[in-house]
């Protein structure tokens, strides 16, 4: 019963602590305007709406970041009271996120990190007529992701700084390995030079002073170079200009986003198609957040390329696919409320923004630290407050706001590129005073317009570049921490570090396998008769001589398969029988799959255990285990019977065909057999 | 030996022309030319050890790894299989024209030196030099120059001739480098870019910009 | 021409149209933080605007250079630091500024001590304990800082030296992820900022056992310093001033000196100033802040080229 108590009254604590936030928000006082002498002004709501307008204005605006803003408004806030210049600023930050989106789905131009992503598939959507769908959808996966972190923030944030702590040195470097395999997803072409741009990344990361000797590399004795080269110099380079000087050389004016803009909100199969991409962006992004170093800015590439792997639509990713903007958009935006947790609970800056944060509280004579939860109460509590009354103004300011992005599309593309390039030009001037800044620009223009002629794509060259400076200092770090040896990384010791590592081994033969698989397939469709017939050999040695009509049969596994092609030819493989994954997982398989009705259906569920539990039964931690053991029994029988059935009807809702059934021992032999009984009857 | 694949060709040879180059600047020239030339030609950085690595090993170690992926690429384009319309590269310059770009930026960089002038003007010299180059002789690379160069232009002459006067640059130069060039629309474009950036830029975000000339005294807009 | 302007302008009283205080550092730290409260001070008592201008780069050089070139009419300021007036220039082995001639040396703004603070398991309770650690274990503990060349990397070198003991520096990007491994346990031990440190202290989770500085701290009054420790003359602080290019005249220096001392010392922006660790500065007067700056210069390129910690 003790432990009931506790989590009562850890409950009771968050709504009470919840309830000083929201008073101090909502604190009313009296303040003269303009000689107008008024007694009650919501004046801090009123510094979070000018905070989240600010922010969206600059990072709509390509190059003018939070960092520099938030520098900017340092001294403004002296004349502010604690509460109201952290709500202001971090409405500034989370605003800019917003705002960073929509120049990337509209003109190409990622203005922050974290929107890198979004051009991917956001500026295809927007080149088809679809960008209207594709903001509301980055809005509206930011709102959610926004709340549930906040949630999250005012929950966890004590026990989450903990999981800050347990990264060190060795983890980061792991961490960033997997970043890196998983930016090779982010490419929709050759592997092989993926991973060379990714390294080209690094190397340009590297520029600058060295952290640790304090010598000055690759700097050809430019001093503008000392501090490396901007994050916005490249990206406006690499993906702004040489986007205009494409466009520019097309035989005519480019007109495509007039033609056809069909509508603003998503329809109804967007829905479906969003709602999983959201939630899981969101769950990794929280996660990724917490991580001081580094965490956030790799949740947006890593949520695409869980995507990427999960969803049943990766053909189209790249092409257009709106998962590929639901899923980076909440990483960011919940990586965003999450890296509040260790500047909040242990006084340590996650990144530039949230340094200049600490430099606001000093300002104010608030030592930031642990004690800041407990001591200042108002002003920790009215910071989560305000971030979530932060992202409802978002969302109410961004949604009519579509309409008007919309309308800015319509203009000629001949007035719309000098303008464009006007405020990139303007932006990256701005970031340090300096006009070598705008050369380095055009020449990172002139090398993403080579790179774009050669089919190496500049995404992942982006997250290298961010990542290589982060990677060497953790490397380094962690082999003098280790006093050089390897094994700091892999070793039983470093749970965390191995963990990482594994995963990025698994990822890149996932990875591998299908690339080295599509090249028989390029080979096969566009070269030479050779192929084709050493092909059919094969088939015919290794098709068994007793096919029954409609099944085929191995001979060796019991395991049966059907195999579904859909229109575009993508082929998967669904088992017969009884699904243990989804016995043992239930809602969390259900999300992976995105199949909405059961994963809405246990969470429902879960939650409803919970709150029947512990607010109206007063139940201890066990009672509820065993309750949530006895509730998870049914339903898991029941999903893991039902699960094959449900993924077939889905299949067959998105028009997928069924093939033919086999039996194989696992997925990728049923899949392989599928395609070349597909091949052959083709 | 017939090139299969021309754009991993040209990709092959960048990636090992940007591998060679940073572990050449990293680890420095190797000891026979350093012989040969009589001096210590790049001097390199510190390598250090796994423990201690220097400012060398990390660029050292991923240089490496680019430029032989490099190689790998440069090679698969001998022996691809995906040959045809879709592999060649189409550029609006070749690679003379690249080596004439960067000779003109070198060659007005001494200029200025030899003159006395801030870097600056080269730089501006330079943009209007490759524009001019462009416009002349490769017609087919004229968005890539003005661009690039309006970009060049709007940078180096903000501090001298302020924000106005550079914003209107900017857009003209770029303006030409599109497929059709009205001077009235241009104009009235500029105005209202100026307008903007004027009211946002500087007085609504405070960035350091000037607005006005350096040489004009008495500015009608503070 | 320019002769006579500049003699219209020394005909005005002193100031006639705004200065401009260039902070070398990034905005927000704590270099710019107090020169913006010190500018909006200076801002009222002498009724132009004190514009701050941040100049980062170079390690805080590039501002400091930008001003020692600036004319020395008393509208261009410049914060200097430890690092650009007394690290720096042997740290990077030449800067383009002298940072005793080119400038004077106008009024001193903070002085922070560094503090020594051990990760809590480390079985150490006070300074003696810990040197008889780390002679039984010579090499094995590791010591973060904010970078190669700050002075809790330098401070650590002097600790080294003077106790005839090893332990490995590890170089970090800023003290806040330091911190953070400090906390963790990975680094064991850290010459900190007292006001980036002290938030750890009250909570605990990291413990401290000395002062740098020769004077105790008013902050943690129970906390000896490393002189009543046992090491003779161990005294190092973090600190800037206002610095002006040489040749300023002396009654606009003699002016800024006495306006900044009172902005400092004025109810309000003292307090702030102390948020971020700072006592009030024993140094008064321009004369004594100019030894003091030579004194630092002379003794941290001993230290520098002592310590090895130099850009090869």
């Amino acid at each position: 019963m003790e432990a009931s108590n506790e989590v009562l009254s850890f409950l009771q604590a968050i709504y009470v602590n919840l309830g000083i936030g929201f008073k101090e928000v909502f604190k009313t006082q009296p303040l003269t305007i303009m000689g107008f002498a008024l007694t009650h002004v919501p004046f801090n709501i009123l510094m979070c709406l000018i905070g989240v307008m600010l922010g969206t204005l600059i990072g709509v605006l390509p190059g003018i970041g939070p960092v520099a803003t938030i520098a900017m408004l340092l001294p403004v806030t002296f004349s502010l009271s604690p509460v109201a210049a952290l709500i202001m600023l971090a409405g500034i930050y989370y605003g800019a996120q917003y705002g960073g989106s929509t120049s990337a789905i509209l003109v190409n131009l990622p203005g922050e990190s974290s929107s890198v992503v979004t051009c991917l598939d956001g500026y295809q959507m927007a080149r088809r007529g679809r960008a209207g769908p594709a903001l509301a959808t980055a809005a509206l996966g930011s709102f959610f992701a926004g709340c549930v972190a906040t949630l999250i923030v005012a929950m966890f944030a004590p026990p989450l700084a903990e999981v800050a702590l347990k990264f060190g040195p060795s983890e980061y470097f792991s961490l960033m390995v997997l970043g890196l395999v998983s930016a090779v997803v982010l490419a929709s072409g050759s592997l092989i030079k993926a991973i060379a741009m990714v390294l080209l990344g690094l190397l340009l990361g590297l520029v600058g002073t060295d952290v640790n000797s304090g010598v000055l590399r690759f700097s050809f004795g430019i001093s503008e170079m000392a501090d490396g080269i901007g994050f916005v110099t490249v990206a406006m380079g690499m993906f702004g200009i040489a986007e205009i000087i494409g466009n520019l050389e097309q035989k005519e004016d480019r007109e495509v986003f007039t033609s056809k803009v069909s509508h603003l909100f998503p329809t109804t199969t967007d829905w479906e198609r969003i709602w999983g991409p959201t939630v899981r962006g969101t769950a990794l992004g929280s996660a990724l957040g917490i991580l001081p170093g580094g965490g956030a800015l790799l949740s947006s590439f890593g949520a695409y390329t869980v995507e990427k792997k999960v969803s049943f639509n990766a053909h189209e990713f790249g092409k257009g696919a709106i998962e590929g903007v639901a899923a980076p958009e909440s990483a960011n935006n919940a990586g965003a409320q999450t890296s509040f947790i260790p500047l909040l609970t242990l006084g340590i800056p996650g990144n530039a923004v949230m340094a200049l944060m600490i430099g606001a509280m000093m300002i104010q004579g608030i030592a930031p630290g642990p004690q800041v939860m407990t001591e200042r109460k108002e002003l920790f509590w009215g910071m989560i407050a305000s971030m979530w009354v932060g992202n409802l103004m978002l969302v109410v300011l961004n949604l009519p706001l579509i309409g008007m992005w919309i309308k800015l599309l319509t203009v000629p593309y001949r007035w719309l590129y000098p303008s464009i390039l006007l405020f990139m030009a303007v932006g990256v001037f701005s970031v340090s005073n300096q006009p070598f800044d705008c050369f380095l620009m055009s020449l990172f223009g002139l090398l993403g317009y080579v790179c774009v002629k050669l089919e190496c794509e500049p995404a992942p060259m982006i997250l290298g570049f961010i990542l290589g400076p982060l990677m060497e200092e953790n490397l380094r770090r962690a082999m003098l921490l280790s006093r050089g040896d390897w094994h700091v990384f892999i070793s039983n010791e470093k749970p965390i570090s191995q963990g990482f590592l594994i995963a990025a081994a698994i990822l890149l033969a996932v990875i591998a396998l299908p690339a080295l698989r599509k090249k028989r397939d390029v080979a096969f469709s566009e070269d030479g008769s050779v192929q084709q017939e050493a092909l059919a050999a094969e088939q015919a040695a290794e098709t068994p001589k007793d096919a029954v009509a409609g099944f085929e049969d191995d001979g060796k596994s019991t395991q049966k398969w059907n195999v579904y092609r859909g229109a575009d030819g993508n082929i998967v493989a669904v088992k017969e029988g009884f699904n243990v994954w989804a016995f043992l997982f239930v809602g969390f398989w259900s999300l992976m799959k995105d199949l909405f009705l059961t994963t809405m259906a246990w969470f429902a569920a879960f939650f409803a255990l919970m709150a029947i539990g512990f607010i109206w039964q007063h139940w201890s931690y066990e009672t509820f285990g065993w309750w949530a053991a006895a509730l998870w029994l049914p339903f898991g029988v029941v999903y893991g019977l039902k699960a094959n059935r449900w993924l077939m009807d889905k299949y067959e809702r998105h028009h997928y065909k069924l093939v033919r059934q086999v039996t194989a021992k696992n997925a990728g032999i049923a899949i392989e057999r599928g395609r070349r009984l597909a091949a052959a009857a083709a | 030996m017939t090139i299969r694949n021309q754009k991993d060709f040209w990709a092959g040879l960048m990636f090992m022309a940007f591998g060679l180059a940073f572990v050449s600047i990293a680890y420095g020239t190797p000891d026979f030319l350093n012989e040969m030339v009589g001096r210590k030609l790049v001097p390199g950085y510190q390598m250090g050890s796994p423990t201690r690595m220097g400012p060398a090993y990390f660029p050292v170690l991923l240089g490496t790894m680019l430029a032989i992926l490099g190689a790998i690429v440069f090679f698969r384009s001998f022996v691809s299989k995906i040959a045809g319309t879709a592999s060649v590269v189409k550029l609006p310059f070749n690679i003379i024209d690249l080596a004439v770009v960067v000779g003109v930026f070198v060659v007005l960089t001494y200029a200025a030196k030899w003159m006395n002038l801030s870097n600056d003007w080269a730089m501006l010299g330079s943009a209007l030099v490759i524009s001019a180059l462009s416009i002349a002789f490769r017609p087919e690379a004229k968005a890539l120059a003005l661009i690039l160069a309006s970009s060049l232009a709007f940078a180096y002459l903000l501090k001298p001739l302020g924000l106005v006067l550079a914003s209107i640059i900017l857009i003209f130069i770029s303006a030409y480098g599109g497929h059709e060039f009205k001077w009235k629309e241009v104009a009235i474009l500029s105005a209202i870019l100026v307008v903007f950036s004027v009211l946002v830029f500087v007085k609504g975000l405070t960035l350091p910009f000037p607005i006005c000339p350096q040489f004009i005294d008495n500015c009608p807009i503070r | 021409m320019l002769l006579a302007l500049a003699q219209a302008a020394l005909a005005q009283p002193w100031p006639a149209k705004p200065i401009r205080l260039v902070a070398p550092y990034a905005a927000g730290g704590p270099v710019d933080i107090s020169a913006r409260l010190v500018a909006a001070r200076l801002q009222e008592a002498l009724g132009q605007p004190v514009v701050v201008e941040n100049r980062p780069g170079a390690g805080g050089n590039l501002g400091v250079e930008l001003v020692a070139k600036s004319p020395p009419d008393g509208y261009t300021l410049v914060i200097g630091a430890i690092a650009t007036h007394a690290i720096n220039p042997t740290l990077m082995g030449s800067v383009p500024y002298d940072p005793l001639r080119d400038f004077r040396h106008i009024a001193l703004l903070v002085q922070v001590p560094n503090v020594l603070v051990l990760n809590n398991e480390v079985p150490a309770r006070n300074v003696p304990d810990l040197v008889a650690l780390l002679r039984k274990n010579p090499g094995k503990l590791d010591f973060g800082s904010g970078s190669t060349g700050s002075t809790g990397h330098l401070a650590g070198e002097l600790f080294k030296q003077m106790t005839g003991t090893f332990m490995v520096h590890i170089p970090y990007k800023g003290s806040a992820p330091a911190t953070l491994d400090l906390i963790a346990g990975r680094v064991q031990l850290m010459f900190d900022n007292l006001a980036s440190a002290l938030p750890n202290i009250r909570a605990g989770k990291v413990r401290a056992l000395a002062v740098t500085t020769l004077r105790r701290s008013s902050f943690l009054p129970e906390l000896p310093t490393l002189e009543e420790s046992g090491l003779k003359g161990f005294d190092m602080t973090t600190w800037w001033g206002v610095m002006a290019p040489a040749k300023t005249p002396q009654a606009v220096v003699e002016r800024l000196n006495a306006e900044i001392l009172k902005a400092i010392e004025s109810g309000d922006t003292r307090e702030k100033l102390r948020a971020m660790g700072s006592e009030s500065p024993a140094i008064r007067t321009p004369e004594q802040f100019s030894a003091f700056v030579a004194s630092e210069l002379k003794t941290y390129s001993a230290l520098v080229k002592r310590s090895g910690a130099k850009p090869d």
